[in-house]
């Protein structure tokens, strides 16, 4: 995420939502599929200058849902820290 | 300037901001520390499973509702310095017609504190059903003068 002003808040919860779909979703089996977004918490330190970048890690996991840990930084250091979890459900036979 | 001056001022230059017109977000009712907002589906906001407004516009238009509820309540040379803290539980997949978000300020402070409720409806019905609940955190400063 780039800008010549620091991104705002609003652009970092849409953000960091879309990237964590994305993290989830690598945790999800064949047999699984994503099932939306159940809840996202996420803490603000300061405000972001020029580029932030997304770290998560999963730490935990059910048969239908999956909870990942984050931090948001940019160059000088994390800014906002949160834990999202991910609805999944069984893949539905075709 | 009186109390509704104020209030269409605050409208004016929250739905000319980009941002509000991309994911289509206007103001329908706004008062002191309360504030419903209507969001239209549309390509930008629809991205989640089953056709359904994405998790992360759905926290973006919660945290919205809040700095405009917020601004209800702050006087000359007083502005939010930024969002601390969103906490977002998603009941439903939004795929409704429409989505309103009703925020009330809970505590008007340093630190002020918001409820948000995000509501999804269908056409005929008025009342909607509860989709999510948010809690909205920001810090306030004030601009030397």
């Amino acid at each position: 995420m780039t800008g010549e002003t620091a991104p705002s808040s609003f652009a970092l919860t849409t953000a960091v939502d879309i990237l964590l779909v994305r993290a989830a979703a690598t945790t999800v089996t064949p047999q699984e599929e994503m099932n939306g977004t159940a809840e996202l918490n996420v803490t603000y330190t300061r405000p972001a200058v020029g580029t932030a970048s997304v770290e998560a890690h999963e730490v935990g996991r059910a048969s239908s849902m999956r909870v990942l840990e984050f931090s948001v930084s940019d160059a000088d250091g994390a800014f906002a820290f949160g834990r999202t979890t991910y609805a999944v459900r069984a893949r539905s036979a075709q | 300037m009186t109390v509704e001056t104020r209030f269409d001022e605050l409208v004016q230059n929250w739905e000319r901001r980009p941002l509000l017109r991309e994911l289509g977000i206007t103001v329908r009712e706004i008062e002191l520390g309360r504030v419903l907002l209507a969001m239209e589906r549309n390509d930008t906001n629809v991205s989640g499973v089953r056709d359904s407004i994405n998790g992360g516009v759905q926290a973006t238009y919660a945290e919205v509702a809040a700095h405009i509820a917020i601004g209800t309540l702050l006087d000359d040379g007083g502005r939010i310095s930024g969002t601390q803290d969103v906490s977002v539980s998603y009941a439903y997949s939004a795929t409704s017609m429409w989505t309103m978000a009703e925020a009330r300020v809970l505590r008007h402070g340093r630190l002020t504190v918001v409820d948000v409720d995000v509501r999804v409806g269908d056409a005929g019905d008025d009342e909607g059903r509860l989709n999510a609940k948010a809690r909205v955190t920001c810090s306030l400063a004030r601009t030397p003068r």
